[in-house]
């Protein structure tokens, strides 16, 4: 027989800090800190900015757990085992952010309002001779479409005579490099960082771009000079490196004012443009197979469905313009909204930022879901294992035929992932071989689907759901189902 | 959400630096392949250091004189 498991379940993404650990315990986010990382973290804790920021939802909100606290946690010995190994002096708890999501599923949007984030808790903090040790976006994750800061280890206390921010170069690689490579070159933020822990080199966009771009702004300072100066300086110099302290702090200070609000510039200018469009941002209004009447009682289905076994969490695969997300959302339920086009998903988190409706939108493509990156494949967990039994509900709503044909994954194990995704719910769109849009998907491969009936179907959902009801839109071809995952 | 500061006189210094390198550029030749990455930016932000670190004395004697003039009743 296998042991139980421990209640007490580290968070690899967090094994690089020195300065201590993050774990899961019975449902609760802890973190264990040490003599590294214990007087910089109370000192942001008693600080004012700290407090207002944690207090706005732009820090999540964390606390020291009292001497009691701590006494009743470490009486078990997993938590004692893992606070012993990691040196531990101080536990935190920290807010649960509902659903991870790493950088190389964002879209451009999201990266840039996480590094606004970051650079606005960099100057925030500096009135309280507080900064960062580090710029990357795997300190941001979302609530929604709202980023949230989570590694409160990253605060230190400033010397005042210093100049120089630290993360400048990693802010660079990270957030405006991407950013520039994503505006200017159409990268993907999945083609760029899924295999890249720390961003982009200047020197590899240096080889991608133009001369006469490199005396432009902004890969003038992003990338040529780095670039140029990085290979004239030696490399056994390691002057550059030491810490120079200026004997004025008001000039340090006005230094790196100046370097901050430059790097906010810089940002601003790469900042993804709105009403950008792609194959799928004009999908809902040119392509959709409905009429008004059809597309309203559509959504009367969804809605309903939603209503009557008021789903909390939801997950909408292939949200397009995320209409139906947001339905979702006006429900009451947190939603996380896949489509694999970035385009359309920027507009989905600025439509969801706007109405202040609880959407994640991400740049995941469920037929290619994000594997789990990082040391042993451990640092960031793949989409899937993040995701299954996480959703009382799933969504799919005129996706299923994109998956069939274009993809090529067979019709049961699309039933099958379903069934591991949600808890109870799946409504799903059923759409047959001879309907238009699915005859344009096919490309003269008709007879790979020749077998595709409702029938089959059914009894492919039979298998894991009993179905509740079903739906005719839109003529004979297109069906709805409300599902419901057999206990 | 703040909005991006206006470009002050950064913009003075910025341009200065884009002339010297345009200079440099005559003398360009490729990246070594085990530069380390944070180098270049490091010196990059060191060099703009200094020059906005002139700005603040410039901003400190052009403060002091227009004190010294005192305001027109």
């Amino acid at each position: 027989m296998s042991e139980p498991a421990s209640p007490t379940q580290p968070i690899p993404a967090s094994f690089r800090d020195p300065a201590g650990s993050l774990f899961h315990y019975q449902g609760r986010i802890l973190r264990v800190v040490n003599a590294i990382g214990a007087a910089d973290l109370e000192a942001f804790l008693a600080s004012p900015a700290g407090r207002k920021l944690m207090a706005a939802g732009a820090v999540v909100p964390t606390r020291a757990l009292n001497a009691a606290e701590c006494r009743e946690l470490l009486a078990d010995p997993s938590v004692r085992e893992l606070y012993d190994a990691r040196g531990g002096l101080m536990i935190l708890e920290h807010e649960r952010v509902d659903f991870p999501s790493f950088p190389y599923e964002w879209n451009a949007e999201m990266l840039y309002a996480a590094g606004l984030l970051t650079l606005d808790l960099a100057q925030a903090l500096l009135a309280d001779g507080l900064g960062l040790k580090d710029g990357t976006p795997y300190n941001v994750l979302f609530r929604g479409p709202e980023p949230v800061f989570i590694d409160v280890l990253s605060f230190e206390r400033r010397q005042p005579g210093d100049a120089t921010w630290l993360p400048y170069a990693q802010f660079v690689r990270t957030f405006l490099l991407p950013l520039l490579a994503n505006q200017v070159y159409g990268l993907g933020l999945d083609q760029i960082l899924t295999t890249r822990r720390d961003g982009l080199e200047p020197e590899e966009v240096y080889r991608w771009s133009k001369p006469w771009q490199r005396l432009r702004p902004p890969f003038f300072s992003l990338v040529a000079m780095p670039t140029w100066l990085g290979g004239k300086h030696k490399q056994d110099d390691t002057s550059i490196y030491r810490k120079k302290l200026l004997s004025d702090p008001e000039k340090a200070r006005y230094i790196l004012d100046h370097v901050l609000n430059g790097l906010r510039r810089t940002l601003h200018r790469l900042k993804p443009v709105e009403g950008k469009s792609s194959v799928w941002s004009d999908y809902m209004a040119t392509n959709n197979n409905y009429t008004t009447d059809h597309f309203q009682a559509k959504q009367r289905f969804v809605g309903e469905a939603l209503a009557e076994f008021s789903s909390r969490s939801v997950l909408d695969v292939g949200c397009n313009t995320g209409h139906f997300s947001a339905i979702a959302a006006r429900n009451g339920a947190k939603v996380v909204a896949l489509d694999y086009d970035p385009v359309v998903l920027g507009d989905v988190w600025r439509n969801a930022r706007q109405e202040k409706l609880e959407i994640l939108p991400l740049a995941v493509n469920l037929t290619r879901p994000s594997p789990a990156t990082g040391w042993r494949n451990q640092e960031c967990a793949s989409f899937l294992d993040r995701a299954r039994g996480k959703f009382d509900a799933v969504l799919m709503l005129a996706v299923i035929h994109h998956m069939l044909v274009t993809e090529r994954v067979p019709l049961a194990d699309i039933i099958d992932l379903a069934a591991e995704l949600t808890t109870n719910l799946l409504v799903v769109e059923f759409v047959a071989p001879d309907d238009s849009m699915f005859q344009r998907l096919t490309r003269g491969r008709e007879e790979l689907h020749k077998d595709l009936t409702p029938e089959l179907f059914e009894t492919l959902c039979r298998k894991h759901f009993e179905i509740v009801r079903m739906q005719y839109v839109e003529g004979t071809t297109r069906r709805l189902y409300l599902l419901r995952k057999r206990a | 959400m703040r909005k991006p500061p206006a470009n002050q006189f950064l913009d003075i210094p910025l341009r200065a630096i884009f002339l010297i390198a345009l200079a440099m550029f005559a003398t360009e030749r490729e990246a070594r392949a085990y530069t380390d990455p944070g180098t270049g930016a490091l010196i990059w932000q060191m060099m703009v250091a200094a020059l906005v670190g002139v700005g603040f004395y410039f901003r400190r004697i052009t403060a002091w004189f227009k004190k010294r003039k005192g305001p027109k009743d």
